[in-house]
């Protein structure tokens, strides 16, 4: 989990567009509303409404989105008058959502025609998965953004974080880049068969493959966003790796580098909850407290908070970001071959910068950039000057065939 | 627990169709024996009258990634023999596949994990498993039993001419025994493996892992030829060939005629490319007539270990992964007995581990551990996890956890040093955010290990 404090989403509200906007954030807090094991309660947040106070608009909203949720095909969602007793997950979704606001709109936004609302929600562009196996047969969602006959880039982001947190890589490179990447194994595609699959970061690096093969693509440029660069160091050693970036890592370094209390915090976390699935559950008790809520981004809660929606994703959460966070990368290091980049900031005070700056000192001819700015979640805003510096690395490396 | 509570303990688990008889013991670790039924748990049935006859002598059973219970050496080996195995699928690959009533050969078979994947794999399947080292050969066995896989295990090695050999036993490392052991060489292939997996260890930790894995006993070791052993178990043919014996695979292949060589349809082979030794291999392949492929498990990048797969070209073959292993497993069955017993309404506390016996008199006489701290002692341990999470002279009775700076995070730390110090379920996970000032929750504690201390014998 991230530590940052909240910041203002970057789109300001519109009430003439209100409904489109509320099909929008239904879509992307739709992954972790259908994490849940019942249907989420919702309470209107984000207007200046006094708690409590339900009536006609009350009505009105929830047949909204009642309606809007069927018309995008989408689970419903319950709508409380107060947050009080919803859990962390169903106050990440009702934040995303802000339906205080819209309460306070004209009656008109509520009762949207019908015709109104099925544009609204036509408009909705939602990521549609392929599904994958992997070599152990783990099923995964990936996806793909950008021309097919460009050059690939494959972004391994965080371990069970959706796809919708890197959406802005994928819009950005995928001008002059094909954009390939996956979800977790376990945590998305339905994966009964999850005991029995391999959880080491081994067995994670070999999705990455099976992502390329899915797509038929050779060989590809891969960016390892914060514990996504332990698994692309992982699948290094093949030559379908072209070049390596990694960004913000979280790395296991032995005593070599420190680790942020943060860092440590979440790495006993893991494996704790990867233990067993009673411990899971009990620690599951503490993380479903909307007070885990307190140092997530709000803008990304409803992303960061994802594998900790549920006993069972928290458990296998724990066995994969577990591994990713306890096996020692130091061994891989010296056979990195790749032209390798290494981005990290003094500003992280998530995966400690000193773990990027040991890892580019011990990759042969890495270079690395620390930027002054920059927190750990900076590695998913995919900033102008960060998709500079992946243009450029990407650019200056080169890339011949694998098409 | 008293008495009372345990009876109706016991009579929950036996509503698990699973539990044949139940009795629930102990004081500070509540463990609950169980008769598993032969009808519902026919594996565990079988496994606890194995052990009952004493069969496991110097095995122990394990079940990696909670999937396959299997009697065993040591647990890093056999978790590596699953994953690679199972997991990771490193035998049917490339076209390898086993038959319904197939024949396969298992030479080098350890503790006999490829064998009962070839079990799993297709109906009416006969596996002759050769296994040199005894303690080995009887895990095989005592597998093959539990898992009702037609194996014959035979204990002696096969080479190119029948005889004796010296041969290097590795008890902490027996996947690389052989009679070509050599510990220098030996020590860096296991070096290479660790470094390369996620067993990586740093500085002299390591070191010693590698010292104590390679701790050397000599044996000496009756050898046949595969050309042999076909004659004396009358094998008609033989659907694959499985040969995996460090170094020795070219004296195994060695000492196939020619007329048994045109009986074996499959083969994969772990070839350690020592002086060409792969190009060899796959050259007499070759010239035999099978197609032949190879690759290499990425973790054993650093080793000159190969996996060489051959079949002739008019074997049947079919892409398949894997098959999983049954799905009745101790990890599984043992939690859904004490969930199944936890949602029943009750004041008897749900026990904290269940033991696997044939007969309920392996329970008796049996002395429950102590409980780990005695109640007075909660607020030391309380007291030393809140100083260490919020500095010297914090921990006050009026102080509260989250006036301090606690988050859900530094609640999961708290959890785990009061966990580490005083053992599970002495209070509620979440308790900090119902008690959230020092003083409630050293009240808290107090209350949970009391009611610990009281659910002890008597």
């Amino acid at each position: 989990m991230a530590e940052s404090p909240p910041t203002v989403d970057d789109e300001t509200f519109d009430g003439a567009d209100a409904v489109a906007r509320l099909a929008a954030d239904l879509a992307a807090t739709a992954p972790l509303a259908g994490a849940l094991e019942t249907v989420p309660r919702v309470a209107p947040l984000g207007g200046n409404r006094v708690d409590g106070e339900a009536g006609d608009g009350f009505d009105a909203l929830e047949r909204l989105l009642t309606r809007l949720a069927r018309e995008l095909g989408l689970p419903p969602l319950r709508l409380v008058p107060e947050p009080q007793g919803l859990t962390a997950p169903e106050l990440a979704i009702s934040g995303r959502l802000a339906l205080g606001a819209l309460l306070e709109q004209e009656a008109g936004v509520v009762d949207t025609d019908d015709d109104h609302l099925s544009r609204a929600a036509a408009r909705v562009a939602r990521p549609c998965p392929r599904l994958a196996h992997s070599r152990d047969g783990s099923p995964i969602h990936c996806y793909e953004a950008g021309p097919t006959d460009a050059p690939a880039v494959v972004l391994v982001t965080a371990c069970g974080m959706p796809v919708s947190l890197v959406r802005r890589w994928m819009a950005e490179l995928g001008d002059r880049f094909r954009v390939l990447t996956w979800e977790s194994r376990g945590l998305f595609a339905p994966d009964p068969g999850f005991d029995l699959r391999g959880h080491d970061v081994a067995a994670q690096a070999e999705d990455l493959y099976a992502v390329l093969d899915t797509f038929g693509v050779e060989a590809a440029h891969v960016m390892g966003l914060c514990g996504g660069a332990a698994v692309a160091l992982a699948a290094a050693p093949s030559p379908r790796v072209r070049s390596l970036s990694l960004w913000h890592g979280d790395y296991e370094l032995g005593d070599e580098a420190p680790k942020t209390e943060h860092q440590q915090d979440v790495q006993s976390l893991m494996v704790m909850a990867g233990e067993r699935r009673e411990r899971a559950a009990n620690l599951h008790k503490i993380l479903r407290r909307p007070n885990t809520l307190d140092k997530l981004r709000a803008d990304m809660a409803h992303e960061l908070i994802y594998p900790y929606a549920t006993a069972e994703l928290l458990h296998r959460y724990g066995r994969l970001n577990g591994a990713i966070m306890t096996t020692d990368c130091r061994p891989l290091l010296a056979g990195v071959h790749q032209p390798t980049l290494v981005v990290t900031s003094d500003a992280d005070t998530t995966a400690h910068p000193a773990g990027s700056a040991l890892v580019a000192e011990r990759i042969p001819g890495a270079r690395l950039r620390t930027p002054a700015r920059g927190d750990h979640l900076s590695a998913f805003d995919a900033a102008p000057a960060a998709i500079a510096l992946a243009r450029a690395f990407m650019d200056e490396v080169g890339f011949e065939g694998g098409m | 627990m008293h008495e009372d509570a345990e009876r109706e303990m016991a009579a929950r688990l036996l509503e698990h169709p699973a539990v044949a008889e139940a009795v629930v013991r102990g004081g500070g670790e509540r463990v609950a024996y169980l008769v598993p039924d032969a009808r519902h748990a026919p594996l565990l049935h079988r496994a606890c009258r194995l052990e009952a006859e004493g069969r496991l002598d110097g095995l122990s059973w394990h079940e990696p990634e909670g999937a396959l219970l299997v009697a065993q050496l040591n647990r890093t080996e056999t978790d590596f023999l699953y994953r690679e195995i199972f997991s990771d699928n490193a035998y049917l690959r490339h076209g390898i596949t086993i038959p319904a009533d197939g024949v396969v050969v298992d030479v080098g078979a350890n503790i006999g994990m490829f064998s009962l994947l070839a079990a799993a794999s297709a109906p009416g399947v006969r596996i002759v498993a050769v296994e040199p080292v005894a303690e080995l050969a009887r895990a095989a066995a005592v597998n093959a039993e539990l898992h009702g896989a037609d194996v014959t295990v035979l204990n002696h090695g096969l080479g190119s001419d029948a005889g004796e050999v010296d041969f290097t036993y590795y008890p902490n490392n027996s996947v690389m025994s052989g009679m070509y052991a050599e510990a220098a060489a030996d020590r860096d292939v296991l070096r290479s493996y660790l470094v390369t997996g996620d067993g990586a260890q740093p500085g002299p930790q390591f070191d010693r892992l590698v010292a104590d894995r390679m701790t050397t006993e000599p044996r000496r070791c009756a050898v046949t030829t595969l050309t042999d052993v076909v004659a004396e178990q009358k094998l008609e043919r033989i659907d694959l060939l499985k040969v995996d014996v460090e170094k020795a695979e070219a004296d195994v292949l060695a000492g196939i005629d020619a007329a048994t060589w045109e009986r074996i349809d499959r083969l994969v082979v772990e070839v350690h490319d020592l002086e060409g030794r792969l190009e060899t291999v796959l050259a007499l392949l070759d010239s035999l007539g099978f197609e032949t492929a190879h690759d290499r498990d990425r973790r054993l990048e650093l080793t000159p270990c190969y996996n060489v797969y051959a079949r002739r070209p008019a074997a049947q073959t079919a892409t398949r992964t894997a098959p999983h292993p049954a799905q009745e497993t101790l990890t599984a069955l043992s939690s859904a007995v004490l969930r199944r017993a936890g949602d029943e309404p009750g004041e008897a506390a749900v026990p904290d581990r269940c033991v696997w016996v044939a007969d309920l008199s392996q329970a008796e006489g049996y002395a429950a551990p102590m409980a780990r701290q005695q109640p007075g002692d909660a607020p030391r341990a309380l007291t030393e996890a809140w100083t260490e999470l919020f500095g010297a002279g914090s921990a006050r009775p009026e102080a509260d956890f989250f006036d301090l700076g606690g988050d859900s995070l530094t609640a999961v730390r708290l959890l785990a040093r009061l966990e580490s110090q005083l053992g599970e379920e002495v209070v509620e996970p979440d308790i900090v955010f119902t008690a959230s000032r020092f003083g409630d929750l050293a009240t808290a504690v107090e209350a949970g290990l009391a009611k610990r201390g009281r659910a002890g014998p008597g």
